[in-house]
């Protein structure tokens, strides 16, 4: 398998909060880079700055310092709508909850974002189909998220960050509102894209089981990288 | 078309709010719509009734004769400039008039009364003849009388009353003539006050041969009055000798009095227009409220603010351009109705009515103009409502927005 080790390059990464007169350093000087295919859980004690970081990784919001590349792209360059497109082309989301248009069927879901991207009818029904089989949804593409149940709503949020074909998947805490089983559905789902399809994931959990399946685990504390281990 | 499917789908999403705004618009618009339609139509009526019955909407005097009303102030009476006016387009008649006053009186009783010599040949506004009570509808060589006169003098139609007056250049003029018809006036200065003569008669009778207090000018309804004016007045070109006015200028206090009614109605709407402005902000603030997670997450996939604006236009322009157009569409048959079956007022309000000197009647406008404008109106404010839910989208974060 081959590997860019640079997809996302994260240097001298700074977030500092004022709240009031106190000075809270979410991301306190962090550096690493991610490679092509690689499986990356983002651990670490609630309020160690795994969202932060996560959101700055995603260009949804600017550090204080420090830059983040994609691909090679300072995104400190962007201005706000380039980041928009940067974002629809480049990042796929998987956010905690509140995922799905709930006026949107799963189909649809998965498919507007390729519908942004410009891309053809035949293409995005095809493509949706097969990510939302590819997500065990098959026979589930005319419903609406009220339909689905929390787990199969991330699936289908899954799909949907995969069909724009991004150069990864950004996931904050995908199992934070699911019981084990879907909790363990969803992990394999994305195992085993990630396997197949060399797709490259990277998600920040509290959760033991998606740290278990993890190929690479980088622990934050206080902001900083306490260990980065790859197994 | 995404932004259309979405802002589609969106309208259904929360229906009864959806149901709400639209039915907001329409109310306000179905009670605008209704309440300028019968205001207009009421003064319209009121004008064709008080100028349109006798005045005419424009007549052409002796230069100062509207300021002093003297038979002195007469003209030479001018056929060929008669002929030229009543070919104006717009023109619909021209009435040659010679007005003075005089007593009335038969037996023991006496009024004073206008004395209007008219040409039953070229009279474009009086209706005589379907009003007519008894008699003929010519006055011939006597008379024709109101109403409210004959039963003031006790008079029939074949007695003779007598005229006592002042006739050109302060000649005397004085005649007995027979009444030939008794006419019933809406107008009570018509009715009670004015005694109608042939035009000869009357010029025999006040002793000036030939000459006319005024050309009354009756209009076509549908014409541009303003246009029909300056025509007739280039026609009639010697400006400094004669005067051309329009009603309005003829009679301010009517103008007056409509202006103000119109303007009460017209604050009616606004308060209306504010109302709605209000519920209709409600509207959009809970919807931005509501979908703020919703677009912070849209933000955050990588769709445009401009797309999501869009969208939101799109559900506003729908809901406005629904409320309004059931508003236009419902009150037309509305009005139609009532334009052809003026509401009748009885009793004290007719009473009331016809001593203003007005018909009893209230007949709604059926003037396009009107729903159109408040229509429009109404979309433009559901518009410019609606950037309230622009104005959010431009300011939310991602970030903050999914936090919330
Ligand atoms: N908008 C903000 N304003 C002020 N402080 C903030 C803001 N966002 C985050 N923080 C602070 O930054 C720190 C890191 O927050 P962050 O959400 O990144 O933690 P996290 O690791 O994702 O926690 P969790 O596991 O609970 O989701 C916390 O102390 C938090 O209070
Ligand atoms: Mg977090």
């Amino acid at each position: 398998m081959t590997t860019k080790s640079n997809l996302v390059e994260v240097v001298n990464l700074y977030k500092t909060y004022s709240a009031g007169d106190l000075e809270v350093h979410a991301v306190d000087g962090i550096n690493l880079s991610i490679g092509e295919g690689e499986f990356t859980a983002i651990v670490g004690p609630s309020g160690c700055g795994k969202t932060t970081l996560l959101n700055m990784i995603g260009g949804l919001d600017r550090p204080t310092s420090g830059e983040v590349n994609i691909d090679g792209t300072p995104l400190s360059s962007l201005s706000e709508s380039k980041l928009i497109d940067f974002r629809l082309k480049k990042i796929g989301f998987v956010f905690q909850a509140y995922n799905l248009l709930p006026v949107l069927t799963a189909e649809e879901n998965t498919s507007f974002i390729m519908q942004l991207q410009g891309k053809s009818k035949e293409e995005r029904r095809a493509r949706s189909h097969q990510l939302l089989k590819n997500v065990g949804l098959e026979g589930r593409e005319k419903n609406k998220p009220t339909q689905l149940s929390g787990g199969q709503q991330q699936r289908v949020a899954v799909a949907r960050a995969l069909a724009s074909r991004p150069s990864f998947v950004l996931a904050d805490e995908p199992t934070a509102n699911l019981d084990s089983h879907s909790t363990s559905n969803l992990l394999d789902i994305m195992a085993r894209l990630n396997e197949e399809e060399n797709i490259t994931f990277v998600f920040a959990t509290h959760d033991q089981r998606v740290i278990d399946k993890a190929k690479r685990v980088i622990t934050l504390e206080d902001g900083k990288v306490l260990s980065d281990e790859r197994r | 078309m995404l932004q259309l499917r979405l802002a589609w789908r969106n309208l259904w999403r929360n229906r009864r709010r959806t149901f709400i705004t639209i039915a907001a618009v329409f109310f306000a618009g179905f009670s605008i719509i209704s309440m300028r339609s019968l205001q207009t139509g009421a003064y319209g009526s009121m004008v064709r009734t008080m100028v349109g019955s006798h005045t005419g909407f424009i007549q052409v005097h002796q230069k100062g004769y509207w300021d002093e009303k003297f038979i002195d102030n007469s003209f030479e009476e001018r056929p060929e400039l008669r002929e030229e006016m009543s070919s104006v387009p717009g023109v619909m008649g021209v009435s040659p008039r010679l007005t003075s006053h005089s007593l009335i009186a038969f037996e023991d009783r006496s009024r004073p009364a206008m004395v209007d010599g008219i040409d039953a040949e070229y009279e474009a506004q009086l209706d005589i003849e379907s009003n007519l009570i008894a008699g003929d509808s010519k006055p011939g060589d006597g008379v024709l009388i109101g109403q409210g006169m004959a039963k003031f003098l006790n008079v029939e139609v074949g007695d003779s009353v007598v005229f006592l007056g002042s006739g050109y250049h302060g000649m005397s003029a004085n005649a007995l003539l027979p009444v030939r018809g008794v006419v019933r006036f809406t107008s009570p200065v018509l009715n009670d006050n004015t005694a109608f003569i042939d035009l000869r008669m009357a010029q025999y009778v006040f002793a000036a041969p030939g000459m006319l207090t005024a050309y009354a000018i009756n209009t076509d309804p549908n014409a541009d009055l303003d246009a029909v004016l300056a025509d007739v007045t280039q026609v009639v070109q010697d400006t400094s000798g004669y005067e051309v006015m329009g009603w309005h200028e003829m009679m301010p206090e009517l103008v007056q009095s409509i202006e103000a009614d119109s303007a009460g109605g017209i604050l009616m709407a606004g308060i209306l227009y504010i109302v709605i402005s209000f519920s209709l902000l409600g509207t959009f603030i809970m919807l931005a409220a509501e979908r703020k997670r919703e677009y912070g997450m849209l933000i955050g996939l990588g769709m445009r603010r401009g797309q999501l604006m869009r969208v939101a236009f799109i559900e506003a322009s729908a809901m406005a351009i629904m409320g309004a157009a059931l508003a236009v569409v419902i009150t037309r048959p509305l009005t139609l109705y009532y334009y052809y079956n003026p509401i009748q007022f009885t009793g004290q309000a007719m009473e009331a009515l016809r001593e203003m000197g007005m018909e009893p009647v209230m007949p709604a406008s059926i003037d396009w103009s009107i729903p159109l404008t408040h229509g429009s109106i109404l979309i433009f404010l559901t518009l410019t409502i609606s950037l309230y839910a622009m104005i959010s989208i431009k300011r939310i974060q991602p970030v903050n927005a999914m936090r919330s």
